[in-house]
């Protein structure tokens, strides 16, 4: 049914005037809300990680107007000129989502090619960003709706507030903008390219080639020293001499990163003190954590499913300014609170303790939940655990917390899987979002479900200190060289740069790409731009001046004949 | 006595999180972290905490204002190499009033509290805090608000204004 409602309306949208394409409301109505879906809280907190995603978001968009590789191609191209986007703590570069569903719907409806979209949609990034700031101001308001209900014990009150409003609030604000620019949006820019000189679509093109490799030299600054730089032109020269499939090679980097690792046995530079892991006070709290499952009311299994479940979901509801996750973490606590304190009183007072100001990375971070949901049921049992001791286990927590899940996902996991995905893609495979979504959503669901569990059975400190010592060092070490490397074959691939300067001299003519730059190594211009935008980006350029830049220079070389 | 360039000083109540370890931290590639608290034992309790997320590679320093200027300005670390994290504004003007007089400050994180009101996306300021702030860059010390490393920074008299505009609204209201 899904396929007979879309797949006629993208087929139409091809059909139609060539100058003047247009969907059809149905098909940009879908769009529009598979963008409000990317950023609610429907998605069992996939949302983030999966449709936000440019390279999900273009298969999708394909999908629905019936061409679902040449959406991913358009995706996976957007994608790599964002492949540095880390939003941590609720700061967001830009809105690399609403670039995506436009630029793929303004390459499967609109014909133009992926570069020139990349291009077009690199301002969109900014007006989704206002929205997103928008939205993170309105939201307060919510919050103090939930305080309200807290304060009566209305625990329901307390869910509504963080889930409904806000979330209709965010189809408002998200659905509409993007249902237009769907839906006017290509007609109105391919009258408009019409209008322009040649040189412009050819220079936007240059453009559009040319952006990956910042992408690509932003996620490269990531990883970018020691020995894995040396796997980065390893990875380069490798590919751009011999092509190699990118999932073979991202195999290959894989077992040498593994052995890599294995041989050196990091032990990593010491701390000039030694860490104080011994702490009078702690040892004592987990002790009376431990102690207190013994009597009063116990949380059940399914208590701490439906938490982890609740904040799976709800953690980033009503995202606001004041309290960030606030609202998200008292609803989290709702199940079991609700088990704790069946009387009115002490349930409106464990709701308004959970109201608080909370920032944290939500995956690793279900770890904190799970400990607080063992310091309450240790609370409600009788121990001597103060409000004030709740809450400065939160507050010691969400930061360094949130440190680890940044590093992990955001800052190495999710960059390699989206080049992998991103790469496959672009070779025509739908493998590529296919694969990333099935990776990315079982760390996500495996990480968050298993930490909360960790933090409910064995408290703070003792984990942590054991995720640094031990297999996450290693595990982000290999991580970091396969990044380098499949980042390497990227930067040979995809980063499309050749040359049209002619040499001439003496009566001869000598053309700079295939007499000159192949001879000694292909793809030497690609490797020039992503290692030049590294330098500037080390210099600290910001990345909208590197943007501004790179379409001045694609203007003037395309002027001037170079490229 | 001559202010001190250190790769960043820091204002930013969350510490070590992910704006730090991976954006900051992942563009600056200092050599050293040097966490300097309230109070050596008690505002800290988390250290272990801190200890077990430092990122690799990066050593990690946590201590009082007291011990601050001897660890940061005569370390075997240079100043050029070493991150500075403070996590309130008391600190900030404690660690420079105690000699290591820092040529620049990063507004990283404030959170909101009663008396505060929010300047920037991540910054809330009391009027004192304000004030405190503005003393120091009476000083020559660059003050601004500034999240990621890739964001443009805000300079502190725009954040006065904010404060100012905000507070003659809630009195006239």
């Amino acid at each position: 049914m899904l396929a007979s409602l879309c797949w006629p309306a993208g087929a139409r949208a091809i059909e139609g005037d060539a100058a003047l394409p247009r969907l059809t409301w149905g098909a940009a109505a879908l769009i529009s809300v598979c963008y409000y879906l990317s950023q609610s809280a429907w998605l069992a907190g996939l949302g983030f990680w999966t449709l936000y995603r440019p390279l999900v978001g273009g298969a999708l968009v394909g999908l629905i107007l019936g061409d679902p590789w040449a959406g991913a191609r358009a995706g996976a191209t957007i994608n790599l000129a964002y492949l540095g986007f880390i939003a941590t703590g609720g700061a967001l570069p830009s809105d690399i989502s609403l670039a995506g569903y436009l630029g793929a719907v303004l390459v499967v409806a609109g014909g133009l090619d992926e570069r020139t979209a990349l291009a077009l949609t690199m301002p969109v990034g900014l007006l989704g960003y206002l929205v997103y700031q928008v939205r993170m101001a309105l939201d307060v308001f919510f919050v103090h709706q939930a305080d309200r209900a807290a304060s009566r014990g209305d625990a329901w009150g307390v869910a509504w507030a963080n889930v409904g409003p806000p979330q209709a609030l965010l189809f408002v604000l998200s659905a509409v903008p993007c249902f237009l620019g769907v839906y006017y949006g290509p007609g109105r820019l391919g009258a408009l390219l019409a209008l322009l000189p040649q040189w412009v679509p050819g220079s936007l093109q240059v453009v559009g080639g040319l952006l990956p490799g910042l992408g690509v030299a932003m996620a490269l600054g990531l990883f970018w020293r020691g020995a894995n730089r040396a796997f980065f032109v390893l990875a380069f020269v490798v590919s751009a001499v011999a092509r190699v499939p990118l999932l073979a090679f991202g195999l290959m980097a894989a077992a040498v990163a593994v052995i890599v690792v294995h041989l050196e046995q990091r032990g990593g530079i010491p701390d000039e003190e030694s860490p104080a892991l011994r702490r009078p006070g702690d040892s004592a709290a987990s002790a009376q954590i431990g102690d207190a499952r013994a009597d009063g009311p116990r949380l059940r299994q399914r208590d701490l499913w439906a938490s982890w479940l609740c904040w799976l979901f709800f953690s980033h509801a009503s995202y606001n300014y004041e309290r960030m996750q606030g609202a998200g973490f008292a609803h989290s606590m709702i199940p079991v609170l609700r088990r704790l304190h069946p009387d009115r009183e002490s349930l409106a007072e464990g709701l308004k303790r959970h109201l608080v100001f909370y920032n944290a990375e939500p995956n690793v971070g279900a770890f904190v939940n799970g400990v607080v949901a063992a310091m309450e049921e240790a609370r409600a049992g009788g121990r001597a655990i103060s409000e004030q001791a709740i809450n400065a286990c939160k507050v010691a927590l969400m930061g360094p917390i949130s440190g680890i899940g940044d590093t992990l996902i955001q800052g190495t996991l999710a960059p390699v899987l989206l080049s992998l995905g991103a790469g496959l893609a672009l070779q025509g495979s739908l493998l590529g979002p296919a694969l990333y979504v099935a990776l990315i959503s079982g760390t996500v669901w495996a990480l968050g479900w298993g930490l909360y569990l960790r933090g409910y059975h064995e408290g703070r400190a003792r984990v942590l200190a054991g995720m640094r010592r031990g297999s996450l060092q290693q595990l982000l070490a290999a991580t970091e060289i396969v990044a380098c490397s499949v980042l390497g074959a990227l930067s040979a691939s995809v980063v499309q740069l050749r040359t049209r300067w002619v040499v001439h001299a003496g009566g001869m003519s000598l053309r700079m790409q295939d007499d000159v730059l192949d001879k000694v190594l292909p793809q030497a211009l690609s490797l020039v731009v992503v290692l030049g935008y590294l330098a500037l980006l080390r210099r600290r350029v910001a990345p909208v001046w590197l943007v501004a830049g790179t379409f001045a220079l694609g203007l003037a070389a395309r002027l001037l004949g170079w490229l | 006595m001559d202010q001190v360039r250190f790769c960043l000083v820091r204002l930013d109540d969350r510490l070590l999180h992910g704006q730090v370890v991976v954006n900051w931290v992942r563009s600056l590639w200092p050599q050293r972290i040097a966490i300097v608290a309230e109070d050596h034992t008690g505002s800290l309790e988390g250290r272990a905490i801190l200890y077990a997320v430092a990122p690799e590679g990066v050593r990690l320093w946590v201590g009082s204002v007291a011990e601050a200027p001897e660890a940061l300005l005569r370390g075997d670390t240079p100043p050029a190499t070493t991150v500075v994290l403070l996590p309130s504004p008391t600190v900030v003007i404690a660690l420079y009033d105690a000699g290591v007089r820092y040529a620049a400050l990063n507004l990283g994180c404030l959170g909101q509290a009663s008396g505060r009101v929010r300047v920037a996306p991540q910054i809330s300021l009391s009027p004192e805090e304000a004030e405190a702030l503005q003393y120091l860059a009476s000083l020559g010390v660059v003050v601004t608000a500034q999240a990621l490393p890739g964001d443009a920074p805000i300079a502190l008299d725009a954040l006065v204004r904010r404060l100012t505009r905000s507070r003659g609204r809630s009195v006239s209201a």
